[in-house]
């Protein structure tokens, strides 16, 4: 339920901080990449650089990553670091809010 | 720290690892994040760790170098594996960098390393005034300084009165060793010139230039020229008084970020008209030479420009050194500078 409401707020963070781009949420069972199943206790940031592709994976909480996707010819790592920054405040003030 | 290093070959699947020893990450799973690195067509990939370490993969030709290090260590890190993987510098190279893991970094040391700087670049370097200098009037001041041959021609200096501080940033012709004497004698120079209060900024940089002008003249330098940025601090009221000949400031404020341009041209002509604005606590200045905007990006195809540079800062919400270098690193990619590049960061 809560990830539900947690995957609603992604989608309206993805339409303000990362136009062109994409943003999802996945837990331990659902993880994008494969190899992060053997490491993900260890890893709190992963970031891929494809040809023309930037991928941002961050463990949000200790089962949930958040994953910024972004065309490199509209964003750099630095810019996504900063969206992922900006997003993991946003969705922790809002799990801090939605406990209360 | 013991740290992982090596490389995995793609064509053999077979590993060299230099140092074998990885608290966070095991062969096998090295062997699987390859396979996937190969599989995906992945350039490169940062693992990085709660304990506050990365890892970092860098694929080339038939090769994936990867190399173990801090996280206070991950740009100068992944430019040697990538530098390496080119067959630019010896092994030895990560070697070192991971031995700088193991000693204690003052702030000034990651501020800016100078301990590769060879003898011709270390008398050039004395005369710049360290960061710590910078330090005692701003709250916070780092450096992106990267000469394109080293001594360049670019250079920073501050100049400490009781109540207010000099800022200068300079550009001068050229690079390397010819860049480097034009610039040792403009700060040869402005050390006289400033040695008190200015009363006027205005009329104090156009005597500055005609000066300059006259003794390259005299020393038969006068193809060469020095573009400069001088911020004048008042260090109780914080109002900045701006001026400049070419060295251009970007002001980031909590409400906007804007970019002051000034010509040599209305110098010469003595028309160039002084900025003044009153800034605030936690307010970040940044004075650069045109090396940075002149930067191509990683497809070598497009410079970063002044408004690409501005529109960098502005979607940083706090500029620091290891932020902005992964901006920047990440736009030029590999594609080589063709000038010096200095950007000051200075918050108030």
């Amino acid at each position: 339920m809560l990830l539900q409401k947690f995957k609603e707020l992604t989608k309206k963070a993805e339409v303000q901080h990362l136009p062109y781009g994409d943003v999802e949420l996945f837990d331990e069972e659902n993880l994008p990449v494969n190899f992060l199943v053997d490491v993900s206790k260890n890893v709190s940031q992963v970031t891929i650089e494809k040809e023309d592709e930037l991928i941002l994976i961050s463990k949000i909480a200790p089962k949930v990553f958040l994953q910024l996707k972004g065309k490199k010819s509209y964003y750099n790592i630095g810019i996504m670091k900063n969206v992922m920054s900006k997003m993991y405040n946003e969705l922790r003030s809002n799990a801090i809010f939605s406990s209360k | 720290m013991e740290a992982l290093s090596g490389y995995y070959n793609t064509e053999q699947r077979s590993y060299d690892l230099s140092i074998n020893h990885s608290e966070n990450i095991s062969e096998k799973q090295i062997e699987r994040i390859c396979i996937h690195i190969i599989a995906e067509g992945i350039q490169n990939l940062t693992l990085e760790f709660v304990d506050g370490n990365f890892i970092f993969f860098t694929k080339k030709k038939e090769k994936i170098r990867f190399v173990e290090g801090p996280l206070s260590e991950l740009i100068f890190l992944q430019k040697k594996a990538k530098k390496d993987l080119d067959g630019e510098i010896a092994h030895q190279e990560i070697g070192r960098g991971l031995e700088l893991v193991t000693t204690t970094s003052t702030s000034s040391d990651l501020d800016f390393n100078n301990s590769t700087l060879d003898e011709k670049a270390r008398i050039q370097h004395s005369l710049f005034s360290s960061l710590d200098q910078f330090k005692k009037v701003f709250s916070n001041a780092e450096i992106y300084f990267e000469p394109y041959e080293d001594p360049g021609g670019d250079f920073y200096w501050i100049k400490r009165y009781p109540n207010h501080s000099l800022v200068v940033v300079g550009d001068c012709t050229g690079h390397g060793l010819e860049g480097a004497l034009i610039s040792m004698s403009v700060m040869t120079l402005l050390k006289q010139f400033f040695k008190s209060l200015p009363e006027s900024m205005e009329h104090s940089i156009y005597d500055f230039y005609d000066q300059f002008k006259s003794l390259m003249e005299d020393e038969d330098f006068d193809a060469f020229d020095t573009e400069l940025g001088f911020v004048l601090l008042d260090n109780q009221t914080h109002k900045m008084s701006y001026i400049g000949s070419g060295v251009n400031l970007i002001v980031k404020t909590s409400k906007s970020t804007n970019i002051h341009t000034t010509r040599k041209s209305k110098i010469v002509k003595k028309e160039q008209t002084i900025l003044e604005l009153p800034l605030e606590r936690g307010d970040q200045l940044f004075l650069f030479s045109d090396g940075i905007q002149d930067q191509f990006d990683n497809m070598n195809t497009r410079k970063l420009g002044t408004r690409g540079l501005l529109h960098m800062l502005e979607e940083l919400d706090r500029v620091t050194l290891e932020n902005f270098t992964q901006v920047y690193d990440t736009f030029r990619g590999s594609t080589e500078p063709l000038d010096d590049q200095t950007l000051l960061m200075l918050t108030i």
